[in-house]
């Protein structure tokens, strides 16, 4: 039974480690593309664009 | 259900591959280089008019109405960087004792913020100020270096070096005095190769007493020399940025070159990988932990099924990224810099520690289901391999 539940235990860590793990690279993510944003991205785009068109 | 499996993948690839696509063009036509616009950001309120002696190498700006201890003019340099170009304009101004640099501002860069405000806390700037046009700037002889930023210290002297030097000869036709710029190669260009070398003795699979001891000094060996001493670890950046161009010169930075040439050696004519389990220092990291715990969890069932996907995944949105921003940090979400010199940003501070505790419970917890660069090269590796195969086919 003690051995069975350590496997469990066991299984919970990793889930815990492996799902906290994504979750905080996709928070990256989410934080680089705001970043992308707020730095004028779009802006420049269309001015850039804007100008190679003239 | 199994059918609907076998058209979206296609699918999802088509995509994939496509976005990307669009994200380079994109990213190309969103981050040309205005020298113009960056000049009006850097000076606000100044009019800087392009000089007659600008040219295709000159990239010289008029400080029009230049009052007491305003500069006469402003020359734009760029030079490559950890990340990728950085452009430096640098203030000259003409006084008895010659064509002076006044001050330098460091106008674009993409490198990691921290090594930036690193250079920055230092006073590193300030040493460039008040130099003649026909110093040498060069790191280490006439202009400090600051260990941790080497790489950006050394682009941002040899962008003022490049664009004051092709002034002084340009626009005043003074003769060049100055050293010729050397090749950097030293003791650690050295440790380098010896790292090199024995990861490539390793990997010749010969049973020896000596290649035993080797491969585990190997490890050691690479942790703390390219990991703490050097900080050359690979990351998605580095690969992404090779797509954008951004290649460090050869006598600046030959480490990159090291460690870059001997990747795409093992690939294109061993046919394997000597980055992992070799070279990296992190796996390094994560073996070691893991033979102290001595813990062997097992990992969720869905994450061994799809945890090639996901790392696909992770590799295509930090290349959309990196393609769009033309900014490798910007998709980096590897720990290494955190790990090797205790600089980072925002929330890779949490990645590192999770991926050191799960190390602990987990064998190369973040080389197998996290690790974007091993799965670049051993896909590398295998489509080497794939296309090796079809070309021997078409022979027979």
């Amino acid at each position: 039974m003690s051995r069975q539940r350590k496997h469990e235990d066991s299984s919970l860590i990793s889930k815990v480690l492996s799902i906290t793990t994504i979750v905080l690279i996709s928070l990256f993510f989410i934080d680089s593309s705001e970043q992308l944003i707020s730095d004028g991205f779009i802006q420049r785009f269309i001015t850039n664009l804007d100008s190679t068109w003239r | 259900m199994a059918n609907i499996k076998s058209n979206l993948f296609p699918m999802i690839k088509v995509f994939a591959w496509l976005s990307l696509a669009a994200a380079f063009v994109i990213g190309h036509i969103s981050n040309k280089t205005d020298y113009n616009v960056l000049l009006k950001q850097a000076f606000p309120g100044i009019e800087l008019v392009k000089s007659p002696a600008d040219n295709g190498d000159l990239f010289l700006y008029d400080w029009t109405t230049p009052k007491t201890d305003d500069p006469n003019w402003v020359v734009v340099g760029q030079a490559q960087g950890y990340g990728g170009p950085l452009v430096v304009a640098t203030a000259i101004v003409e006084t008895d004792s010659g064509v002076r640099t006044q001050y330098v501002r460091l106008i674009a860069h993409k490198e990691t913020p921290p090594y930036v405000e690193r250079l920055v806390k230092k006073q590193f700037f300030r040493q460039l100020g008040n130099s003649s046009v026909t110093d040498d700037f060069l790191l280490t002889q006439d202009v400090d270096g600051y260990s941790g930023a080497t790489v950006t210290a050394r682009a941002v002297s040899q962008a003022i070096r490049g664009s004051v030097h092709v002034m002084a000869t340009d626009k005043f036709g003074m003769e060049p005095t100055w050293t010729a710029e050397p090749w950097v190669f030293g003791w650690d260009e050295i440790g380098m190769l010896l790292l090199v070398s024995i990861t490539l003795i390793i990997s010749l699979k010969t049973k020896h007493k000596i290649i035993n001891a080797l491969k585990l000094i190997l490890p050691i060996a690479s942790l703390i020399f390219v990991g703490f001493y050097t900080n050359a670890s690979l990351s998605v950046g580095s690969f992404a940025g090779l797509f954008l161009g951004y290649l460090p010169g050869l006598k600046q930075h030959p480490i990159w070159w090291i460690l870059m040439g001997t990747i795409f050696l093992g690939i294109i004519l061993m046919g394997r990988n000597l980055y992992c389990n070799k070279l990296c220092p992190y796996a390094a990291v994560q073996s070691l932990l893991h033979s102290i715990t001595g813990l062997n969890m097992k990992v969720p069932k869905w994450l061994n099924k799809y945890g090639r996907s996901l790392i696909l995944t992770m590799i295509w949105a930090s290349f959309i990224l990196i393609f769009l921003s033309g900014h490798p940090a910007l998709g980096t979400y590897e720990p290494f810099s955190m790990m090797f010199a205790l600089e980072g940003v925002g929330l890779q501070w949490y990645i590192l520690p999770l991926s050191l505790f799960g190390a602990c419970f987990i064998p190369d917890f973040w080389c197998r289901y996290f690790c974007p660069v091993g799965l670049i090269i051993n896909e590398s590796v295998k489509l080497r391999r794939k296309a090796l195969n079809r070309f021997k086919r078409q022979l027979a």
